[in-house]
């Protein structure tokens, strides 16, 4: 298992000391090796990864400044589309789609940072999950026990990052798709604010609350793949159009000033004494003794839930009609109650979620960081139905989001850093205001420098 | 002029030993599962859906649960100017 992280690995290859070729053929037979007991990949572009890091070598070799992410491997989860293949978004349906005939945004903006595409990631049916597990194409496995969730839906990208497979995956986040999975394999993890990066060629799920974002070792790495994201794409009606904030040269500049407090109220109930502990360890490094109420998070958190479900079954109407048997009958049978919401219901979650969103933007005229956690729990095991919160046995599956869903019900930037906990890791948010992204990234980043964050290297 | 809909077809007869002469006889009353049944055919009827009955019982279970925490967000009132979330602008 190779522990290098992204930018170490750009560094190594801009001044010579590897060539992107050696790290990239390094990651393909890590792949080769880890891939059968994490079932993290579901594709390998090897011949393209292999070009393109040929064309990383070769512009080095010409004496050309190499860009910031040259020969740096990374995976995407498999609802991005990448040239070539048909975009699974984990089902069994879309394998009889035609092959992409493009890339996604993002592939496109990593590789023009000179990053190299490995593969395509195992994920939950078409991101319906909390899990990692899927019918079609087996559970991803936690690289901290194998008999273990990886969190979804981009499961897969959190085990080949926590696994060591390759150091940067992309995700999507709907509901809670990055950080769930950045809590139960202990790595980091960022969902930016709604609108700051391109969905433009992915699969979608629920466009009002869809975001895409990277999971990595390290806060750097984050930051890293983000600045190379970033930007105006005219080709996702939904992208911001503002300016690039690049937030890697700020990322050391500590938490001085910043006004941090920790959620309670909503964000304590249900917490397991894992996710207390993590969220005390992280308080406690940045002295943070203030608490507040984020008002009627539960009732933003049912509001998801239903938008979800209303949103998700009106994208997949016609094949429930056409072709329900080949769903994951778990997903399909979510979905058809989802067409059964009423109308009504659904546009009173979204004028709840416009009310919503001005409460909790006044919050942050006081504070500019709130800290809960992202999980409830650490890893269940693959196939567990149901867990125990607040004393209360209830559904595993819909309720592993309870704390993402506030948070990414109004677009907030969120970095999910792990605290390695014993036997199993676990996350917290660090939450900031619309667009300041760089704020929760210097938090992270002061984090992780204190030792109280940081991502646990698996035994695998 | 708006005609009255139908009585449902699934409506329980009352037993006959319960319609003795004068005497009130109180309402069948269906089982809320059974409620919820009739709103999943019918809505799966409306949408061209075709729902296996082995399946009935996870998507009344999935529907209990939106419903459910759809009831606590239209219980928080709003007022009658307040915009959804998403806006549209030309």
């Amino acid at each position: 298992m190779d522990w290098t992280s992204a930018s170490e690995i750009a560094r190594a290859v801009a001044n010579g000391e590897r060539s992107a070729l050696a790290v990239t053929e390094a990651a393909l037979e890590r792949i080769k090796s880890l891939n059968p007991k994490l079932n993290a990949f579901t594709d390998v572009v090897a011949s393209r990864a292999r070009a393109k890091a040929q064309a990383v070598d070769r512009a080095r070799g010409q004496g050309q400044r190499l860009e910031p992410m040259a020969g740096v491997p990374f995976a995407v989860k498999n609802l991005f589309d990448i040239n070539g293949l048909p975009t699974l978004a984990g089902s069994k349906i879309n394998r009889s789609h035609a092959p992409a005939a493009r890339d996604a945004t993002l592939i496109a903006r990593l590789e023009t940072a000179g990053a190299v595409l490995v593969g395509a990631l195992n994920m939950g049916e078409y991101a319906y999950d909390f899990t990692g597990e899927n019918v079609h194409d087996g559970a991803s496995r936690n690289p901290h026990d194998l008999s273990r969730m990886t969190g979804g839906s981009s499961g897969g990208s959190g085990g080949a990052v926590a696994g060591g497979l390759v150091p940067l995956a992309l995700g999507s986040d709907t509901n809670g798709s990055i950080r769930v999975p950045s809590s139960f394999c202990g790595i980091f993890g960022l969902k930016p604010t709604y609108g700051r990066l391109s969905r433009a060629h992915t699969f979608p799920f629920v466009a009002s609350f869809d975001h895409l974002g990277p999971l990595a070792r390290t806060t750097k790495d984050l930051a890293l793949a983000y600045d190379a994201m970033q930007g105006y794409d005219a080709d996702d009606p939904v992208c911001a159009d503002r300016p690039t904030e690049i937030t890697l040269p700020a990322l050391d500049r500590g938490i001085e000033g910043l006004r941090i407090a920790v959620a309670g109220g909503y964000f304590r109930k249900g917490a397991s004494p894992e996710a207390r502990e993590a969220t005390e360890r992280i308080a406690k490094v940045l002295d943070v003794k203030r608490e507040i109420e984020i008002p009627e998070a539960e009732r933003a958190r049912s509001a998801a839930y239903v938008i979800t479900a209303a949103e998700g079954a009106t994208l997949h109407l016609d094949r429930l009609r056409s072709r329900a048997r080949d769903f994951d009958p778990a997903v399909r049978d979510r979905l058809i109650a989802g067409a059964m919401v009423p109308a009504t219901l659904v546009n009173q979650a979204q004028k709840f979620r416009r009310w919503y969103r001005e409460r909790v933007f006044e919050l942050f005229k006081d504070v500019d960081v709130i800290l809960a956690p992202a999980t409830p729990c650490t890893a269940p095991r693959i196939g567990q139905q149901a867990f125990v919160l607040d004393g209360v046995e209830m559904a595993l599956r819909p309720n592993i989001g309870i704390y993402t869903q506030p948070i990414s019900f109004i677009g907030l930037p969120v970095v999910a850093v792990p605290v390695p906990l014993t036997p199993l890791p676990i996350a917290i948010q660090i939450i900031a205001a619309p667009w300041r992204e760089d704020v929760a990234l210097r938090v992270a980043q002061a984090l992780e420098q204190a030792g109280v964050a940081s991502a646990p290297r698996p035994n695998i | 002029m708006t005609r009255r809909p139908r009585k449902a077809k699934t409506v329980r007869k009352v037993p006959r030993k319960n319609r003795s002469k004068g005497r009130k006889v109180a309402k069948p009353t269906k089982p809320k599962r059974e409620a919820l049944d009739d709103f999943i055919v019918a809505g799966a009827r409306a949408l061209d859906l075709k729902i296996d009955e082995a399946w009935m019982s996870a998507v009344r279970g999935h529907l209990q649960v939106t419903l459910r925490l759809s009831a606590l967000v239209a219980a928080f009132a709003l007022p009658d100017d307040a915009e959804p979330a998403p806006v549209f602008k030309a």
